[in-house]
């Protein structure tokens, strides 16, 4: 409960003040959003199996979000950014998958 | 009905050593493996199964204060991931407006600074190379001599010394149609200074015995193309803007003399008369060339007389 009251609290704050992400920044916003997606959709998927844990979330989402762009600015320096960006993006978008695979048997039953 | 052999096989028979038995076979896969089948973060399961434990043997105070501590610290971690999230879906909305080009721009502005420190500190570098060669050359009858000509000529040095300047700029219909912005302006108007001019230009001075010549500060060399992409002329690849100052070291009337016979001389005429494009021709005592800022070494090789020593 408190932690969606932070959470919307922070949307606020974001929306009032209004942060601008610094240009060298935003080559990795991209790829921590499918990371952040990765976590909501775990997220999704925990609560179903109802073992939901709000503090796991928010970890998982945050160490995801910087994770990602850690490995792809390390990628950047080695010279491999675009590639080790493709391996990010596919092994998140198979979990992601099959999370939503997961999601789908609790909801529908199929 | 027991058949032997079902106590053999693995499957029946958990009890049986792991020594024998069946390996999977995407054994060697292991990360692709935890990947699809636990998508889920086993942190979770790992929470539940504490939280279990704790509620079976905690008494009730420590739980309480341990909780709120906790839920105040998830709060806080829950108020940074709503401002990040919040950062994130304003930045990357805001650059599918097209009237917002200054991101663009600057990135370009932070880039091309990046580019002139570096070649900065490329040519710093490579006159320390060079001193050290000379250093090292001195003295020794049997080293390579340069030739100052091939230095010269491939744009490796600078050069400075007398010579002729050929200023070419648009014609005024380029100016009066187009914005002051370059990127700006049509590249088919006829007014404008072409790839084609400055390639004549180029051409008719080197015909007319120039040692080195450079425009806007651009060195040719063998290697140096003179293009166009969209509005712009490139040399060296690098976009330059008019007026285009073509500067060539030789001897300052020697060159004049021949130019003013070459093609390109006639073609420059041409171009003044038919679309007003701005042609100036002068002499000049005093011309710094600098060195070609993109080097590369296309070949090499070790001089033959000389046996490696030990």
């Amino acid at each position: 409960m408190i932690a969606a009251v932070g959470l919307v609290l922070g949307i606020v704050l974001g929306l009032v003040l209004d942060p601008s992400v610094p240009p060298w920044l935003q080559p990795y916003l991209p790829i921590a959003v499918v990371a952040a997606l990765d976590a909501v959709f775990g997220g999704f998927r925990a609560l179903l199996d109802g073992i939901f844990d709000d503090r796991v979330f928010i970890v998982s989402f945050l160490s995801n979000v910087v994770v990602a762009a850690v490995i792809v600015y390390l990628g950047d320096q080695l010279g491999v950014g675009s590639q080790l960006s493709t391996g990010v993006i596919v092994v998140l978008g198979i979990r992601i998958f099959s999370n939503v695979a997961s999601i789908r048997r609790h909801l529908f039953k199929a | 009905m027991q058949s032997p052999a079902s106590s053999t096989t693995p499957t029946s028979a958990p009890t049986s050593a792991p020594s024998t038995q069946r390996r999977r076979p995407d054994a060697s896969m292991t990360l692709l493996v935890e990947v699809v089948e636990r998508p889920l973060d086993p942190g979770y399961a790992a929470a539940a199964e504490r939280r279990r434990s704790r509620e079976a043997t905690g008494t009730e105070a420590s739980r309480r204060g341990q909780h709120r501590r906790r839920a105040v610290t998830t709060a806080a971690m829950a108020l940074v991931a709503g401002l990040l999230v919040t950062g994130a879906a304003s930045a990357l909305t805001r650059p599918s407006d097209p009237d917002d080009r200054g991101a663009l721009v600057s990135d370009i502005e932070r880039r091309t600074a990046e580019a002139d420190d570096a070649a900065a500190q490329a040519a710093s570098l490579r006159a320390e190379v060079q001193a050290q060669q000379d250093a090292l050359l001195t003295g020794d009858a049997g080293a390579p001599a340069r030739d100052p000509g091939l230095l010269v000529g491939s744009g490796t040095t600078a050069v400075t010394g007398p010579g002729l300047v050929v200023t070419v700029s648009d014609g005024p219909a380029a100016a009066a149609d187009g914005a002051s912005d370059p990127r700006d302006v049509d590249p088919d108007v006829d007014a404008r200074v072409q790839d084609g001019d400055l390639q004549r230009v180029a051409n008719g001075l080197w015909s007319s015995g120039a040692e080195a010549v450079a425009i806007n500060g651009q060195r040719l060399t063998a290697a140096t193309a003179i293009r166009s992409a969209g509005g712009a002329v490139l040399v060296n690849f690098r976009p330059l803007s008019p007026p285009y100052r073509v500067e060539a070291v030789g001897s300052p009337n020697a060159l004049a003399a021949s130019f003013a016979l070459t093609p390109a001389a006639r073609w420059l005429q041409a171009l003044s008369d038919q679309y007003g494009i701005g042609v100036q021709v002068s002499t000049s005592d005093e011309l710094e060339l600098p060195a070609l800022d993109a080097q590369r070494l296309y070949s090499a090789r070790v001089p033959e007389e000389q046996e490696p020593t030990p």
